[in-house]
């Protein structure tokens, strides 16, 4: 490690809005090491990403500002230059590379790859458009994209996700750039795409001695990845340290509600989250005090009379801006659970596997006509479910997973009622109801209900709370009175924790846990017996998702409802389901008690799903082996012969090609669709 | 509760009233003018037999083509008429005729175009290509035709004017609830066993409003320029009715001597046309919950 690459002091970003001030970035510092990986994690709107457009200057001006500090980069401070300089341009790119969120709009939709990428090189290297493409060639094949030549020439729509984020990649190779800053990489990407790109960044941060700056959410990442970690909250860091540091001694409350909150794979299942309470502060309106206060469960007289602490050295690097850093109690009372959490462990009551089953899904397929080519000549078929089977028994929570284009969603709108299955029976309550006409299932409508991912685009933005609700109420007809209505919303408002006085608010007014959790009361509002949760808690941050999730697993306490609950999330689902389904490309590949899936995977997709899931528990992470995973998902347009899983699968054989293996029991109440899942094996393929 | 409940819902009322007037008129002074020249316009065509001090169609040949004086404020035209009292009587005509019209094309328009971006049935695709045609003719030439076969007279032009503006709106409409109708809260609407209907007027009419009030406003400027044009062309309100745009067609042959006898009428178009697209933001605006209030 030869000297720091990057330094940042005191660096300060404001924008200036009708609100008034907004105090994104105030006051950070932080440095980056020559070939080293550090992370920056936060929730949303905690100025990380604020604090990486501010050393490269691209923060929007108005209404945005750098009001002061230093930004070190070669030991030069480069705020001195002007934003348009040629210096700046000259840093961008070269110097520091970014790596955006979405694949999808950071390429330009209407320039091939190799346009776009002969570009960048020209712009910062004096080479003819020949050399240029030669080097483009070179970068994308570094960056392991198959059959560079021929990719150079695609528009980026005819690549994945997964290939556009190794294109940003392949731009900072091309560049030679000494510093790569990630903005969330992958959060727009699937789990096994997630771990090749992150396995390739690290490949290249090693291979060519460039520096990586992850910004993310997602603190397992940090635990694979990171050497150092800096935790942002409210525009400032709150704690840094080496991953190790962080990650089993967090002396932060933040940092310790943070690890506190995801849930992990090897959690007991029983085992309540402990959420950090409330919201993240608004910036316009930061307290002269902590930031942190009012959600914090160790604030003392001291924090509230003093001003914000600052970063205080605890020893080995490792420092954190809390006045009862470094106390002792901090981790014995971690170690008894958290004092905020008034609810502990509550047993769980295994669901009664002789009930009979709620919903049964015999043999589903859903398959969706394309029509392509002049006159929609060209028919293919996309078989977003195929032939599917399980069953869920009341009070209970089956958990789908499955990568983006599974299928999973589409399952749910067929329990819906949304699409009609091509084939296939659903049977709820012992009749058939997948097959009726819109009149006759009207009767199930109710009782059949689902919570949206997006909180945002799920409520009508120009309905206030009480008429949202209001509106799922009476359609049941069972109230009539408006003092019965609006009791019920009162009481609906209650199961969710909403505070009555909200009923008058509009969704904007409203946060993104307030708004999942409306949406949860008007599900409810029905008194549904069966909710199908679609990714209900991914578009929400870390601290919220966790409270969203104890919600719902009170909801089922209190109310026995039963849950089809779909998410790409590993943890989450384990932490929540009974009984989980995985799916691979339409199929189920493997169904199985929640706490047995993480024991004893069978199937290889499986297998491969759960390890690339990276886990917040340090040692555990840095001890694991791991099943990597080779190639993307296949499109459900060309689906592939036999096992869908076969091009991917390490152990695929001549029977895989030829045959669809069928779900059959591989142990106790335990299916899997492989050739070579063998009854009672221990788990190893 | 169900006290506290009915005084919270008034409170609540009164609030989201005064956050719309503040953003109304905190759009500056130019919101404040605009306001104050169509409640302006609107007064001297509801009154215009007390304001004007002459009448409209009484012709003195001896004074023609007279320059602003105390006796005529604005002069005389070439037959002699006072060109004030004709600006105030002729301003109830054209507003007469571009509100009516204006608001018969978005009730027809709106209600078919909800219909057929609604319902994925032949009804919608009888709509849609009906419309298709309709816009394939120039809309001028459209309107000429029908206001040829309903003959002349406020009443037919009106309904000339309107029909040829329902086309915009049902595409305006459709396209509004194609895109709209994606949207999450309609699925959950639908899965509480809300009705079609009220969907329709519950959920996608409110939210296709902001685009609606903007066409609106639109429309009803163009309807003067219509009505103007169609005069102009002879198929409108024949003599000796004055509407402003009849003014500024009549006055054509006098631009060189008399050129206020165009310009003027000309302003109020202007004038009219810029006010009724001004407040019609500020509507937009003021009855959107989401700039009231935030987080």
């Amino acid at each position: 490690m030869a000297g720091k690459l990057l330094e940042v002091k005191h660096l300060r970003t404001s924008f200036f809005t009708a609100e008034g001030e907004v105090k994104s970035v105030g006051g950070v510092s932080y440095y980056v090491d020559q070939g080293e990986i550090i992370a920056i994690v936060g929730e949303s709107g905690c100025g990380k990403s604020v604090t990486q457009m501010s050393v490269m200057q691209l923060v929007q001006t108005p209404p945005g500002k750098i009001l002061g500090g230093e930004v070190l980069f070669e030991g030069k401070n480069i705020l001195e230059q002007d934003a348009r300089s040629k210096e700046m341009r000259g840093v961008r790119g070269a110097g520091i590379s970014m790596i955006f969120q979405e694949p999808m709009t950071s390429l330009n939709p209407v320039l091939t790859v190799g346009q776009q990428l002969t570009d960048v090189i020209r712009t910062h290297a004096h080479v003819s458009r020949k050399e240029a493409w030669k080097k483009g060639v070179e970068a994308l094949a570094a960056v392991g994209i198959p059959d560079p030549e021929a990719r150079m020439k695609c528009y980026p729509f005819e690549m994945s996700g997964g290939m556009r984020q190794r294109v940003m990649i392949a731009i900072s190779v091309a560049c030679d750039s000494r510093l790569i800053i990630a903005d969330e990489p992958t959060t727009a990407l699937d789990v096994t795409t997630q771990a090749q790109v992150m396995d390739l960044l690290v490949e290249l941060v090693h291979k060519y001695g460039k520096s990586l700056v992850i910004i993310t959410h997602n603190l397992g990442l940090v635990t694979r990845y990171a050497q150092r970690v800096y935790v942002m909250y409210a525009g400032k860091i709150v704690e840094s340290g080496t991953t190790e540091q962080i990650l089993t001694h967090p002396e932060h409350p933040y940092t310790l509600g943070l690890l506190k909150s995801v849930p992990r794979l090897q959690d007991r299942q029983e085992q309540d989250l402990i959420p950090i309470m409330g919201a993240p502060p608004l910036l316009s309106r930061l307290p002269d005090c902590c930031a942190f206060l009012p959600r914090c469960a160790y604030a003392c007289q001291r924090c509230r009379d003093e001003r914000a602490p600052e970063l205080t050295d605890l020893g080995g690097g490792h420092f954190a801006a809390c006045c009862r850093a470094g106390e002792p109690d901090l981790h014995r009372s971690e170690a008894a659970g958290m004092p905020a959490s008034p609810k502990e462990v509550k047993a769980g009551q295994e669901p009664d596997s002789r009930k009979e089953p709620l919903l049964k899904v015999e043999g589903l397929k859903m398959y969706f006509p394309v029509s392509k080519g002049i006159f929609g000549l060209d028919r293919k078929t996309v078989k977003a479910v195929d032939n599917i089977s399980f069953s869920i028994r009341k009070g209970e929570t089956f958990g789908l997973v499955g990568e983006s284009g599974c299928g999973k969603t589409t399952t749910g709108k067929c329990i819906l009622g949304i699409h009609t299955p091509t084939e296939g029976r659903i049977c709820y309550k012992g009749k058939e109801i997948g097959s009726l006409p819109k009149a006759e299932f009207a009767p199930y409508r109710r009782e059949i209900q689902l919570i949206f991912q997006d909180p945002y685009s799920s409520l009508d933005p120009r309905s206030s709370v009480y008429s949202i609700l209001r509106e799922a109420v009476i359609c049941g007809k069972e109230n009539k009175t408006q003092e019965e209505i609006t009791a019920r919303i009162y009481e609906l408002l209650r199961i969710v924790e909403l505070d009555p006085e909200m009923s008058h608010r509009f969704p904007h007014e409203m946060s993104g846990g307030q708004r999942q959790r409306l949406g949860i009361a008007r599900a409810l509002a029905c008194n549904p017996e069966l909710i199908v949760c679609d990714e209900p808690v991914s578009a929400l941050d870390v601290s919220i998702q966790a409270q969203i999730i104890n919600l719902f697993k009170k909801i089922q306490r209190e109310l026995g409802i039963t849950y089809l609950f779909v998410a790409h999330d590993l943890a989450v689902v384990r932490h929540i389901s009974d009984r989980i389904g995985v799916m691979y490309l339409g199929h189920l590949v493997e169904v199985t008690r929640s706490s047995r899936l993480y024991e004893h995977p069978v199937h290889p997709y499986t297998q491969a799903l759960l390890s690339a899931v990276p886990v917040t528990d340090y040692y555990e992470e840095q001890g694991r082996e791991r099943v990597r995973l080779a190639g993307e998902v296949p499109s459900p347009m060309h689906m592939p012969s036999g096992c869908p899983f076969h091009p991917r699968c390490k152990a695929a054989t001549e029977l895989c090609r030829r045959e669809i293996p069928a779900l059959k029991p591989v142990g106790d109440a335990h299916l899997a669709a492989c050739h070579f899942a063998e009854p009672e094996s221990s788990g190893d393929v | 509760m169900d006290k506290d409940f009915a005084k919270m819902q008034r409170d609540t009322r009164a609030r989201n009233r005064k956050q719309a007037l503040r953003i109304f008129f905190g759009r500056g002074v130019i919101m404040k003018v605009c306001t104050g020249v169509l409640i302006l316009f609107l007064f001297t065509s509801v009154f215009a037999e007390w304001i004007a001090p002459y009448d409209p169609a009484v012709q003195n040949l001896v004074e023609k083509l007279q320059a602003p004086s105390a006796a005529h404020l604005l002069g005389t035209d070439f037959l002699g008429r006072d060109v004030f009292s004709r600006i105030i009587f002729g301003g109830r005509v054209s507003m007469y005729v571009s509100l009516l019209s204006g608001s018969f094309a978005a009730v027809i328009g709106i209600g078919l175009g909800l219909v057929a971006g609604y319902m994925d049935s032949m009804v919608s695709r009888g709509i849609m290509g009906a419309t298709d045609i309709i816009l394939s003719i120039p809309g001028i030439v459209f309107t000429l035709i029908i206001a040829a076969i309903m003959g002349t007279g406020v009443a037919s032009l009106t309904l000339a004017i309107g029909i040829g503006m329902v086309p915009t709106y049902i595409r305006m409409v459709n396209g509004l609830v194609l895109s709209l109708k994606e949207n999450d809260y309609i699925t959950a609407s639908r899965l509480v066993g809300q009705s079609e209907r009220k969907i329709l007027l519950g959920h996608l009419l409110p939210n296709a409003f902001p685009s609606l009030i903007v066409l609106y406003t639109i429309n009803l400027g163009n309807a003067i320029m219509t009505e103007s044009s169609l005069s102009y062309l002879g198929v409108g309100i024949r003599p000796p009715t004055a509407t402003w745009g009849n003014m500024v067609s009549d006055a054509y042959a006098y631009l060189m001597q008399a050129p206020w006898l165009a310009i003027i009428p000309g302003i109020c178009i202007i004038v009219l046309i810029i006010s009724f697209n001004v407040v019609g933001d500020g509507l937009r605006d003021a009855l959107d919950p989401r700039l009231r209030g935030k987080l």
